[in-house]
């Protein structure tokens, strides 16, 4: 008997099983074993399944061994330990929200445009959301104290709370970006800055 | 391809990165080598595949691991470091590229997309590529019959059948299949102990 309710199954019989090289009293054994259900062996049958998927797929290139060596270098060469708060982030607090501007007022509902300002002692981020059908176009512009008219782009990204990239673009000449179509959801929108990044934090988008 | 020191560098290897990014940070050496080999394939991948050239891509590869290393401290996720990696080298791609591409007055989401025009377009496929690059780690950890064995059985196109795997390793042939065993059982658990399951 290959298998019985008592031993788990080894990595190299799921193998065979998913490479279908077991005959079919064997194949059977295992699903009855799987089917207990068995939740180790069930673990590592998904594991093991992604691995295979992923050496099919993979496409993946390594870089030179000369490019490699140096990223080690980095390591070797500043000794001094990686700064812990080397790149500062800085949240922007919300300075106005049509929508709580509206509720107050007893008129929540008479715009589907809602306006947001959000600042930090540099700049303040303009946003326009508007909400469609199951999702928001957000227009936005950022502005720096003292801007010049012509401002150099930044990477604004959208992002999970975990910090996931979802969307990303830049901004024009102006200071202006644009997502469209952004799912229902809480994101953070982020402003990636020489040497900070400025982020709007759990950005709500809802069809109000 | 770089080849590790397996066996100075292996204890590390099997840690999930949260405590190898916290070994890093305690200056470990062996333990940023390891961290740069289980994501090397992902940073490396990206701006290839955004079609820049090879020396564009080794400058990406250089700049990001820079800012890895300067920002071990602030990851604010740490069992999550390949999104981390994946929003820092697009970034370094857009750098790249943005210099060479003529100015525009109005951006929308999709500019991003026209300087990165050939690109991975979800982030399934950016998972598809750490994954990827992880197994790569994985069996790059394992010592030579071991690696060897897997790289053939899991990469090689087609699949060569056993005598032919048999004469390249010079191993008995009836051997390969209990050293498959062993050597499948050896990745598994540096995937396990590295999280992978976990992705």
């Amino acid at each position: 008997m290959m298998v019985d309710s008592m031993t788990h199954l080894k990595y190299d019989i799921l193998l065979n099983y998913l490479q279908d090289q077991l005959s079919a009293e064997e194949r059977s054994q295992v699903e009855l074993h799987l089917a207990e259900p068995c939740w180790r062996c069930g673990r590592q049958l998904a594991l093991l399944r992604t691995v295979l998927h992923s050496t099919a797929e993979d496409r993946s290139v390594a870089p030179p061994a000369a490019v490699f060596e140096r990223a080690v270098d980095i390591g070797r060469s500043q000794r001094e330990l990686p700064r812990r708060s080397s790149w500062m982030r800085v949240v922007a607090a919300l300075s106005f929200d049509s929508r709580l501007q509206l509720s107050a007022a007893g008129t929540r509902g008479a715009t589907r445009v809602r306006q947001l300002l959000f600042s930090t002692e540099q700049m303040d981020i303009d946003l326009q959301v508007t909400p469609g059908r199951g999702d928001n176009d957000v227009l936005g512009q950022m502005l720096s104290t003292g801007q010049p008219e012509e401002v150099a782009p930044v990477f604004v990204s959208l992002q999970s709370s975990t910090g996931e990239l979802l969307r990303a673009t830049e901004t024009d000449s102006r200071g202006q970006f644009a997502f469209r179509q952004v799912p229902f959801g809480t994101y953070d929108l982020v402003f990636d800055l020489e040497n900070q990044e400025v982020a709007v934090t759990g950005l709500e988008l809802q069809n109000d | 391809m770089y080849t590790m020191q397996r066996m100075t560098v292996q204890p590390f290897a099997l840690l999930p990165d949260p405590e190898l990014i916290e070994a890093c940070l305690k200056g470990s050496g062996q333990a940023w080598e390891v961290l740069l080999v289980r994501y090397q394939r992902l940073i490396y991948s990206i701006p290839l595949r955004y079609g820049l050239p090879e020396h564009d891509a080794n400058d990406v590869f250089q700049n990001v691991s820079l800012l890895l290393w300067e920002n071990l401290g602030r990851v604010r996720d740490r069992a999550r470091l390949g999104p981390w990696l994946v929003i820092t080298t697009r970034r370094e791609c857009w750098r790249m590229m943005r210099p060479r591409r003529p100015n525009v007055t109005v951006l929308e989401e999709s500019a991003l997309e026209e300087i990165l025009p050939t690109g991975p377009r979800s982030e399934d496929e950016f998972l598809a590529l750490e994954q990827q690059s992880q197994v790569r780690a994985a069996i790059g950890h394992l010592e030579a019959p071991c690696r060897e064995l897997l790289s053939l059985l899991f990469y090689a196109e087609p699949r060569p059948p056993y005598n032919e795997v048999a004469e390249k390793l010079a191993i008995p042939e009836g051997s390969i299949g209990p050293t498959r065993s062993r050597c499948l059982d050896k990745l598994m658990k540096i995937l396990e102990n590295m999280g992978f399951a976990d992705m």
